[in-house]
């Protein structure tokens, strides 16, 4: 037997009105219908009831689910009448102090008469549906969606239930802080949706999310599985394709696969992966860099590169090298690991890309430029050398570190890493370091790059005093930037050099963004585009290093790759025509010079 | 019985939780005030309509709550289920009639109201619309309507 169709739309209308989803105008009508008409106002109280009496069914019963929840601190479960005199209340109550959370909280029966009422908890304000989750931070394109339609997703805006945050081409933080207290943060990757379902429970139906979660439980429902996590876990969800995969970088996570109920409590370290109809595969690894959370929480370089034409960025790779890695001058032997910088664009392209020989390349002149390393961590070169090598190569690992390719390259990376910090060390002694600045102060340049050798290395190993000596470097660059945006080169202006400059300066206001980067690109990045004909051509002439009004000693060519690297660093987030004119620049490789 | 009560007030099943919640305590704050003369569902119901009036007003939707018309008439059809006795027996037969359901049915139920996932998170889950979501349960609650009339005691 069948039930009437307009039974059934009336069941369907009833559902949506329980769940809050009908707009204003239907709920009106439904409501007229309901007092109008005793039938419909029948079937509403038996669907709601049939509804109440399932959740009280479920496992564990309406008296406990797994999931926490801010309003079962008190839940009362019955509440139930006597007559007479007396009235007996008879109550479960459900106390969930902060900081313990059981999965299973304690159930307290109480007499058959009011109990004593625990403390009221400090009052704070509910969200709205009860989801004390906020938007902290967004980028690029991230949207709140609901059923009334769509809208741009704004920083501080409280998350309620029933609503999605999805987010495209672009990043954003979300950070649940229930009572006051911060419990964790989720930072959402491009291409991810989210859907908060209670203050601890949050359903992923694509994408990527890194947790860090401080305290209490937190609960990940995904289409294959659930994943539950403790305080102190930090771990990254991807859900891309037909598998999800899970990797704990430290913590505590269990998880529950559904195609076949397996509950597995991962260790730090471990990559799990859910698939349809498959058993949950368990890989144990070593953990990556401590910094690859953050990382490939936010990737904003590589989402930068990714935006870069596709046809343009093969040609930006680098120069080339011999069979054995060297570049330029080092192919006839090893004489500066400066000049192996060169090709270390490839690794980016190649990590935007997805293609791996051009990271291949890229590591064999890492390689290579290694074996020449002395033991105090030198490469028996200069220091300006060195300093060079380390900026390229520490920002070229961060870049790959955002990608999904970290994986491939943990081992070799982690490897890598103590011998970067040998030159990062070298580096840093007082004498060394006022040659480096000694350097800088003719050519802008030298401090950007030098900068970037502190800060990235200092990122990587998780070294703040080294991230320090990088920004006090790239102060010094700054300050070396003229009114109208310019930078000071050998006592003038160089076109091609301010591109090269807007390219290292790019790399700290992607990693460590701050406004004054922000304003230095705008200025520095307007300026170029002055020097920059219709056609397409660079103007060197005013140039005190590429162009004609070079000092002898110092004259060297137009690096086509760096310059348009550059104007695409700028042009991306603040001139589209930057953009055109850096493929423009590598199309055509002209110059004008008189 | 006050929980269903509630969930229809205020729509949204956690708000009803935290509603349910604050009218037990405002109940037993209350408890002295109330006159034991009258019938106590109708106090209890009294005290959670006002804490959910509350709790929708905090959330800036108190203009779409039951006008009293439909909450009367709604207070009458709940009346009309029966007493604690008559609910508890209610629930069994409803038990009973969940087993007795398809697979894929209970499993939608199972998502639903034991999982307590959303409509759209099930609908990306079993690879079907939130429309196709909602005529689905349309159907399964008409089916355990039904299932639940032809079990009623005579």
């Amino acid at each position: 037997m069948t039930s009437p169709p307009d039974e059934l739309a009336f069941l369907e209308q009833a559902l949506r009105y329980l769940d809050g989803t009908l707009d204003a105008a239907t709920t009106e009508a439904f409501h007229r219908t309901l007092a109008a008409d005793p039938a419909a106002a029948r079937k509403l109280a038996a669907l709601t009831m049939q509804r109440v009496q399932l959740q009280e069914m479920g496992p564990g019963a309406a008296v406990l689910r797994a999931i926490p929840r801010r309003s079962r601190r008190w839940a009362p479960i019955a509440f139930s009448m006597a007559a007479a005199a007396a009235i007996a209340v008879t109550a479960v109550v459900l106390l969930r102090p902060r900081g313990e959370r059981p999965e299973h909280g304690p159930v307290v029966v109480a007499p058959p008469v009011a109990p004593p009422l625990p403390a009221l908890p400090p009052a704070t304000p509910p969200s709205p549906a009860g989801i004390p989750a906020r938007i902290e931070a967004v980028q690029g394109d991230v949207a709140v969606v609901a059923d009334q339609g769509r809208a741009p997703a704004k920083v501080g805006r409280l998350l309620v239930r029933d609503e999605a945050l999805t987010v495209g081409a672009g990043h954003a933080t979300v950070r649940i802080n229930d009572g006051g207290i911060d419990d964790g943060r989720l930072e959402i990757g491009a291409h991810t949706t989210i859907e908060p379902q209670s203050p601890r429970a949050i359903a992923v139906t694509r994408g990527f999310v890194h947790v860090d979660w401080k305290s209490g439980t937190l609960a990940l429902n995904t289409p294959l599985g659930e994943l539950r996590a403790s305080g102190g876990a930090r771990f990254r969800l991807e859900i891309r394709g037909d598998d999800t995969r899970v990797e704990l970088h430290r913590g505590a996570l269990r998880v529950t696969a559904f195609a076949n109920g397996h509950v597995v409590d991962l260790e730090p370290g471990t990559l799990a992966t859910l698939a349809p109809e498959k058993d949950l595969q368990l890989e144990r690894q070593e953990p990556p860099l401590a910094v690859v959370f953050d990382l490939q929480a936010n990737p904003r370089e590589l989402a930068l590169f990714r935006r870069m034409p596709a046809r343009l960025l093969p040609l930006l790779r680098g120069w080339t090298m011999d069979k054995e890695g060297f570049l330029g001058p080092n192919r006839a032997g090893f004489k500066c690991a400066g000049e192996q910088r060169h090709a270390l664009n490839g690794m980016m392209v190649g990590a935007a890309l997805g293609n791996r020989s051009y990271i291949e390349d890229a590591w064999r002149t890492i390689d290579a430029t290694i074996r020449f390393q002395a033991d105090d961590g030198s490469f028996l070169d200069s220091v300006v050398c060195d300093a060079d090598w380390l900026g390229e190569v520490s920002h070229a690992l961060t870049v790959l570190l955002q990608s999904d390719w970290e994986r491939s390259y943990r081992a070799r990376v982690k490897a890598l890493m103590p011998k970067l910090g040998r030159t990062a060390a070298y580096l840093s002694t007082p004498e060394r370091l006022e040659e480096l600045r000694t350097y800088g102060a003719g050519l802008s340049k030298g401090y950007f790059l030098q900068a970037a050798a502190f800060a990235f290395t200092g990122l990587l190993l998780g070294d703040a005093s080294l991230q320090a000596t990088g920004r006090a470097h790239l102060e010094l660059g700054l300050q070396l930037q003229r009114q109208d945006g310019a930078f000071q080169v050998h006592d003038g202006v160089d076109s091609a050099y301010q591109g090269y400059i807007l390219q290292h300066l790019g790399w700290f206001a992607q990693t460590f963004p701050e406004p004054r980067y922000e304003a230095a690109m705008r200025a520095g990045g307007a300026w170029l585009m002055t020097r920059i004909t219709a056609a397409g051509e660079l103007d060197v002439r005013d140039n005190t290093r590429t162009g004609p009004g070079c000092r002898p000693e110092n004259c060297i060519g137009v690096d086509w790759q760096r310059v348009p690297l550059g104007l695409m660093y700028y042009g991306l987030d603040h001139d589209p025509r930057a953009v055109d004119a850096a493929a423009k620049l590598r199309e055509r490789q002209r110059t004008v010079s008189r | 019985m006050l929980h269903a009560y509630i969930s229809a007030i205020v729509r949204d099943p956690a708000l009803a939780e935290d509603t349910l919640s604050d009218a037990v305590i405002q109940m037993v704050h209350a408890y002295e005030r109330y006159d034991q003369n009258l019938p106590f569902p109708n106090w209890a119901r009294g005290v959670a309509r006002r804490v959910a009036l509350a709790n929708l007003r905090k959330r800036g939707r108190a203009e779409l709550s039951m006008p009293e018309s439909a909450l009367e008439a709604f207070e009458s059809a709940l009346d009309a289920l029966g007493d604690q006795t008559a609910l508890e027996e209610r629930k069994q037969r409803l038990s009973e009639c969940l087993q007795k359901m398809t697979e894929s049915s209970r499993d939608l139920v199972q998502l639903r109201y034991f999982d307590e996932l959303g409509p759209e998170v099930i609908a990306a889950r079993v690879g079907r619309s939130v429309g196709a979501i909602y005529t689905a349960f349309s159907r399964i609650h008409a089916a355990l309507l039904r299932c639940l009339q032809e079990r009623e005691p005579a």
